[in-house]
This record gives C-alpha cells, structure tokens and sequence, in this order.
C-alpha cells in the first residue's frame, strides 16, 4: 500500500491537514525551524486581490489609493498579465497564510512549505523582523486602525480624512526610526492612551510654541536650535510638533506611520525572505518525495512552478524586470549549503565556515542575523556571480556609452559584491531628508534638508512638500545637499 | 499546530476603497458619463457597465523619491555573455527611456486605471442634479393604492389565520392569573391543617377534648378539596385564548409608471431624426425609472393613423403619407383608459414629431390634449430637425403656459439631446448667498 499523501490534484481540507503534519515534521526534524502557529485559509482569487490591494494586510482602513491599486491589478490579471501569487503570508502570530483556491494539491503543498514554514520562520527568527515588528499585536492593532479611521471618517467627513492621509503616505516612507530600535505596538495600550495623548498634547506643544514669552529677556535666551539634532522620522516629528494640528489627524498620522514602521523590515529583507522560503520548501519537496509521500508526478509539477518563480531572465531577455529577488535570494542560500557540504579551495579562500558540515548552523545564523544589503556583502560567492553572469555597468551622463566596470572575474568579485550591496540599498531606502530646524520664534517655518547627494525627482519633491506644508501648517523649505540643485523649495 | 480556515465565503471587502476611488475621481467619470450620453452608442448608454478608464497622473501620489534620469549610477545586472571589464556599451537612441508598451486587447495601458460604475452610480453620474419637475407634486389620494398589510392580532379571525405562539401566550397568562390565587389561598389552608393537626396530638398526649378541632379539621379538608377541584378544572387552552393574524388593507403610493412613447413616422423622419428620438427616450426612459420601480414602456407610431408596436418595429419603420398627431394622443388616451387609469399609474407621455401637423389638425391636438394632461405626469414633447418653430410646437408652447407639466424642446444634432436633458430636468438653483 503506497504512502502516498495524495494521488490526484484535487484539494481537500483533510489532505492540507495531511500535508501540513508531515511538513510540520520534517520541518522540525529536518531543518529545526522555529516557527509561529499557523493559520491557513483558503481564498478566491477576488479576495486574493484585495489583500494584494492592500499590501497583503488583512484588515486595513479605507482609502482610494488601495481601490485604485486593486483596479490597477486586477485589470492586468483579467488581461493575463500578471498572474495571482499562489500565496500570501502575513506576519503575526499565529502567522496567516493564505491559500487560493483555484491551486492544486501540489501547489497546497508548496505553498505551506513556503510560507506557513518558510516565511514564518523567518518572520519569527531575523533580527529586523523582531526588532521593528510585533507578531503579537499587529492584527489588534490594524483592527484599531480601521475602526478608529472609519469613526474620523463619520465625525469629520470622509473628504478631511483623506487629506490627512494622503498628506501622511507621501511621506510614510520617511516616517521610520531606521536606527533606533522602536517601541511595541500593542492595540490595548494604544486605545488606553490615546485619549490621553489627545488631551495632554496641546499642553506640551503650548511649551514649544509660547508666543507670550512668561519673562521677557527669554527669547533671545534661547538660540538653540530646535530640533537639537536632525530629524529623520518626518511623520513622528510633525505628529509631535505641528503647531496646530488637531488631534485626530496626530492620531491618524500615527496609525500611517506605525505601519509603514511594521512594513520596514519587509522591504528590507525582500532576497532573503523569499530565498529562505525557497530553500525550505526547496527541501521539504524534496525530502517529501524521498519519504515516499508525495508522487513523481507531484515532484514533477512542483520542479515547473519551482524554476518558473526562481527564474532570472538575462537583462537584454524582453522579460527582464530587474534582479529577481526569488533566484538570487534562493542561490545563495543553496550556496551556503553546498558551502559547508561540498566546499572548493575557492570557498575557503572566501568563507571561513567552508567545510563545516553543520550547514544548518550557518544557514539559520544567515537568515537570523542579516537583511539584504548585508546579506549579499557577506555571503555572495564568486560561484553564485558567476552562475548568473553578474557584471556591473556604470553610467555617466555626459559620456555616450555605458562602461563595463566589472564581471564576474577575479578582478571583479569584490567589486560586484559591493556595487550589488549599494545598489541593494538604495532602492530600499527612500531619500534621505531630515528635518534640521524650526524657526520657533520667528514665522514658524520648517526647514528640511536632504543629507544625501541623489538628485530628487524635482516635480515629485513639489508636490510631496505641499503636502508637508499641509500637516505642518506654515512654511516649508527643503534644502537639497546637490550643489546643481541648490535653490531650495519653497511650499 | 496549525488551523486551515475557510474564508472563501466572506466575500471581497474592496466596496469601501472603490467607492472612495471612484468619489475622488468623480469629475472624470462625470465627464466620461455626459461623453457617453451624448455621443455614445445607445447599447452603451443602456447597458452602462463599460469600464470608464481614468488616466493614473490622476491618481498619482508623489513622494521624495530620486531622479534616475541624467545622473550617473552604477548597476549591477545579470547574464553577461560576452563583455570583457572596459568594454564601452553605446547607449540607445534618444535617451534610451524603454520601449514602448503594446496595446493591450482592451486598449488600457498601465497608466489608466478602469473604473466600472454599477448602473446606480452610472445614473446617479447621468442624472446628477437633475429632478422630475413634477414627480413631488403628489396629490393627496393621487397616486395611492390599496395594500394588504400586517396589523397586528385579533381574537376572532378564521381558523387558517390563528397564530399559535400568541394564543399559547395569551393561554398560559390566563392559567397564571386564575391559578395564583387559588394556589396561594391552598397554601394557607395547608397549613392551618399542619398547626392544628399539631394541636390535637398536643390536647391528645395531654388526654384533652379534640371534637371542635376534629370538627374544624373536617371542615378544613373539606375546603382543601373544593380548592384542588377548582385549580384543576382551570382549562390549559379555553376559546378567550385564541388570537388571530389580522391583516388589514392600508393605502400605498403607486410605485409603478407607464410612459408613452409617441414617434412620427412619416416620410419625413429619416435615420437621423429617429436616432434623435431613440436617444431622447432612453434617457427619459432611464431617468423616469430612477423614481420608480418598474416602468412600462408603450410604443405609439403615426403617421395619417396611429399604432402601438414593439420596439423594434417602432425605430425600424419608415412609413410614408401625410402627419396627424391628433389620432396618436387619441390612441394613447384610449390605451390609458383600458389599461393604465392614471389613479393606478404615473403616466409620462413622451413624443417626438418634425412638427409637420396637417393644419386642421392642430384643434382637434388641442382639444385631446385638454383632456389628457391633467391626467399625466409629464408630456415632453420633442421637435426634431427644423429650421423654425412648427405650428404645432407653437400650440404646445401655448398649452404649456397653463399647464407646466407640458415640457417642450427642439434639437437637431444627436450631440443636443444631453444637454437639452440637463436644461429641461435642471433642479432650480438656489441663489448662492453667505
């Protein structure tokens, strides 16, 4: 009698029950992934496009920009241009996993092996994750967020409620504490104190804004600049300090700027996290099909959808979309195996663990202690750079080609390494612009300054400051660090 | 431990989002809709569930982002095949921004967004700001009708209308109030038994006459039995129980209008001045279904007769001879009168005409016409394609001065008839003061 966990293609509850148990072992067994309870659901597509609309969080508030997203989707889907992800996880404990119901079996089974252990562990176990997010109190708090947004909506009218949230995405992205480790959300407290805040807000701001200085050799007696040093949290910064903001707009400026702070460490992980999953459910198919669960067949049309998500099209192929983050993210960590397992001279010329046959230890230290930037700075082997014929070009806008500055050679490794990092870097980390100075006793403007030399789409910073004039009320200047640049905006 | 969980049934919660998207670009769909309605094809216009695209600079949300364009960047790309370190890479012709997007099968690119309206918000969009001059006028007694409704319960009624919940309540109320007493007064009596039982062993032990207390015990059973038979012949169901269903017949406003659509169709209405009509009666048609649940739609073709068809032989036909309007108005009163009286239905009466009346015929229009407006809604008549006014709109115009639910209006480009729309249905605007 064969052992097989399925033989046809069709799903049932109880063959995902089936399939997650014996995943659960070899995840445990094979792999020791430490992992947050799952919860498994089935959706249909029309509910899958929703969560795409809303950056896969399952209950978020109402705003136009996530209809105009889901239009956007699903128009391109009805078209066949983009096709469904099979799955969709979100980082809370228990950690939900969505699954579609139009997959098959086999896709069932992929998709919990990618995400319900894959995903989940690395959710439970990387170091951003567990610094910038709370598993715990994310779906309390989203809860929070939509029912506090919709009660705003009622008593100011939904018009003035989507201004202020519009003012406050345009500058979500720069409304993260990169640095400084953040406090823990937790929906309860949030709700306890929020009345609180509203109250005793005004009388802090009243301290920064006195315009009746109590004795009157004050003010000149207070050169110090303020903010005493600059500030790269924008949204938290004009949640504090806008002179006359009321307070429900602080609240929701707030809720916008707590999740973009909960949506960090994703960007920031985006190679790792989905070469993690890969790997593991890379594995688990594997070990699966060795312990006779699962079928040829089911091997097979897992191998398909497997090579079909990790593909890196070259970049003169029609299909290139940028570096593909499933085929690098899941190269290197398959690197780091065969690393320990099968190293070269090569190897332990590059990496000091080469030979050490525990790869677990390696590949959990990787996906725990790193994001992608410094990911790819440590771990990038020469052998992974040169499977996907990595080479750097560079541009200078005044030259009428484009130079060649390295390839996957000895010369270039290195170089590759660290233009691949930067490059890494950049794209997910908005520009950035701090605010350096209020001018407390005179009209009250608000200075910002951009701290990096990346020119800023002009157009683009315009519009974005007009809404930080709208929060914030009276003037604002950026100043732009490119010398080219130097005239600084004015809204 | 794990948990497979079936959401499949909770449905999309996108309405919320779509309605905000669909608030913030309202100028846009207003401005596509009117589009539609004045140049659109009919079916289009009918069937209103064409997705209106909006282009995304609309719904552009800025950010600090960097300029990638002219600056000097370096990048790391895969699949080298052939380049040595140094190689120089001629870039592309004029800027080398990409290449151009194919059309897509339904001609939206990834820089519009489509937007499908239901039918409400298609018409809410339509009709925007207008109102049917004399759809709040209602008479009292005007347009009601009888409706069985609900009201309440009765104690007498047929058998198949009893309701059995209220009379079981009604029985068992009954039970309470009769048997409390009693109940209360047995207990009482049980026990003074108890204490004088008590009392004669007590006199007994002590060798003392008990006849008057056995007497007073006799008697005392004797009214505990007259109790218990009398608690137990209380009846579980008896007939002051039975409640009944009462329904009852109440006047309801008449939800229900019929429009007349009346068409010239004599030689002189070509192509051109039918597809006029067909446009003014769609949109009538759609804007009088709005306030209403069902609309009937009568068709009346005329020419030197008149006749009700169908639709299709109503914009199809071209018949020839000589134009009298009056047997029309005549065959739509005769029509009303059999089957829809105006106390039953709103009755509109819609009607396009080049105005080419024979000229004896204008009285006996007048005369009809007397008779039959007080008894419609609205007439909205319709003068196609002429260069001045016919005798016969002259004739409406002047009934019109005495009767305000007679609308007349000329067109003679399909383009016109929205517009004309609008001016007609205009709700009167308020002076705007502070």
């Amino acid at each position: 009698m064969s052992k097989f966990l399925f033989t046809d293609n069709d799903w049932t509850f109880a063959r995902i029950d089936a399939v997650t148990e014996a995943i659960a072992a070899i995840a445990a067994e094979e792999l020791q992934l430490d992992t947050y309870p799952n919860q498994l659901e089935i959706i249909s597509a029309e509910q899958m496009l929703d969560a795409y609309a809303s950056i896969g969080l399952p209950v978020y508030y109402a705003h136009w920009s996530f209809g105009k997203q889901r239009a956007i989707e699903s128009g391109q889907y009805r078209r066949g241009e983009m096709g469904l992800a099979y799955e969709l996880v979100i980082n809370s404990n228990p950690c939900i996993s969505y699954l579609m119901e139009e997959n098959t079996m086999t896709m069932q089974t992929l998709v919990i092996a990618h995400a319900a252990y894959g995903h989940n562990a690395f959710f439970k176990n990387n170091v951003f994750f567990q610094q910038w997010t709370d598993a715990e109190g994310i779906l309390d708090y989203l809860e929070f967020a939509q029912r506090y947004i919709a009660h705003c909506e009622e008593r100011y009218g939904i018009d003035a409620v989507t201004d202020v949230l519009d003012a406050a995405h345009a500058i979500s992205r720069n409304g993260v504490d990169r640095a400084r480790r953040p406090r823990q959300l937790s929906a309860r407290a949030e709700e306890q104190r929020r009345e609180e805040r509203e109250h005793y807000l005004q009388q802090q701001l009243s301290e920064i804004w006195r315009t009746l200085p109590p004795r009157s050799v004050d003010r000149p007696a207070d050169p110090a600049v303020f903010p005493p040093s600059p500030q790269e949290n924008l949204l938290y910064f004009i949640e504090k300090n806008a002179p006359h903001l009321e307070g429900w707009k602080r609240e929701i400026l707030r809720i916008v700027r707590k999740i973009a702070q909960y949506l960090y460490p994703q960007g920031q992980t985006k190679i790792m996290n989905e070469g993690f999953a890969c790997f593991v459910h890379y594995h688990i198919l594997h070990s699966l099909h060795a312990r006779g669960l699962i079928t040829d067949g089911t091997l097979l049309e897992f191998y398909a959808s497997h090579t079909a998500v990790t593909f890196q099209p070259d970049f003169d192929d029609p299909r290139y979309s940028g570096i593909n983050p499933y085929a690098l993210g899941f190269a290197m960590f398959q690197d780091i195996k065969r690393i320990c397992l099968a190293p070269t001279g090569e190897d332990h010329r590059w990496f000091p663990f080469a030979g050490d046959p525990d790869w677990r230890k390696h590949i959990h230290f990787a996906m725990r202690e790193f994001r992608d930037e410094s990911f790819v700075l440590q771990y990038l082997s020469p052998k992974v750079m040169r499977d996907l014929h990595l080479f750097a070009l560079s541009n200078d806008p005044s030259a009428t080609t484009y130079q060649v500055s390295a390839i996957h050679d000895d010369h270039g490794y290195r170089y590759l390494r660290q233009t691949l990092a930067q490059q890494i870097a950049e794209s997910t980390r908005p520009p950035d612009i701090q605010i350096v100075s209020v001018d407390r006793w005179g009209d009250r403007h608000l200075r910002l300054r951009q701290m990096d030399n990346q020119p800023l789409a002009q157009d683009e910073a315009q519009r974005t400051l007009s809404f930080v004039h709208s929060l914030w009320g009276y003037d604002v200047h950026l100043d732009m660090e490119d010398l080219s640049l130097r005239e600084p905006f004015t809204s | 431990m794990s948990m497979i969980i079936d959401r499949r049934s909770s449905g999309t919660r996108s309405t919320a989002n779509q309605n905000r998207l669909n608030r913030r670009v309202r100028a846009r769909l207003k401005v596509a809709v009117e589009k539609m309605a004045r140049s659109g094809s009919i079916e289009d216009l009918a069937n209103a569930d064409q997705p209106i695209s909006i282009p995304t600079r609309d719904l552009h949300e800025p950010s600090f982002r960097r300029d990638l364009n002219d600056t000097s960047w370096e990048r790391v790309l895969p699949g080298n095949k052939e380049y040595q370190r140094g190689d120089k890479i001629s870039k592309p012709e004029g800027g080398g921004s990409g290449k151009g997007r194919e059309g897509s099968p339904d001609g939206l690119g990834n820089d519009e967004v489509a937007i499908v309206l239901s039918a409400d918000e298609f018409l809410d969009l339509l009709f925007d700001g207008l109102a049917l001059p004399n759809l709040l006028k209602t008479v009292p007694g005007d347009i009601q009708a009888d409706q069985w409704r609900r009201a309440g319960f009765i104690k007498d009624g047929s058998p198949s209308r009893m309701h059995v919940g209220r009379t079981m309540r009604a029985a068992r109320a009954r039970r309470l109030a009769l048997r409390a007493g009693k109940r209360r007064e047995l207990q009482d009596l049980l026990d003074a038994r108890d204490i004088l039982q008590e009392e004669i062993h007590g006199r007994l032990a002590q060798k003392q006459d008990v006849s008057v207390e056995r007497e007073r015990l006799s008697e005392l059973n004797r009214q505990i039995a007259a109790l218990e038979r009398k608690i137990k012949a209380i009846p579980f169901i008896d007939e002051a129980d039975l409640r009944f269903a009462h329904i009852d017949q109440q006047p309801h406003p008449i939800t229900n209008a019929v429009m007349f659509c009346v068409m010239d169709v004599s030689g002189s209405m070509g192509e051109k001045e039918k597809d006029l009509a067909k446009r003014f009666f769609l949109l009538l048609y759609l804007f009088v279904h709005r306030h209403y649940q069902a609309v009937q739609i009568i068709f009346i073709k005329h020419h030197s007769t008149a006749s009700e068809c169908s639709e299709q032989a109503f914009f199809g036909a071209r018949e020839g001879g000589g134009t009298l309007v009056s047997p029309a108005i005549a065959l739509t009163e005769e029509i009303m009168r059999q089957r829809f009286p105006p106390e039953r239905w709103n009755v509109y009466l819609a009607q396009v005409s080049d105005g080419d009346n024979y000229f004896a015929d204008n009285a006996v229009v007048e005369e009809h016409l007397m008779r039959l407006l007080p008894r419609l809604r609205n007439l909205f008549y319709l003068e196609v394609n002429r260069d001045s006014e016919s005798d016969l709109l002259q004739l409406y115009e002047a009934i019109a001065q005495d009767f305000p639910e007679l609308i007349t209006a000329r067109a003679s480009e399909r383009e016109d008839i929205y517009p004309l729309f609008r001016t007609l249905f205009a709700t009167e605007e308020t002076p705007s003061h502070v």
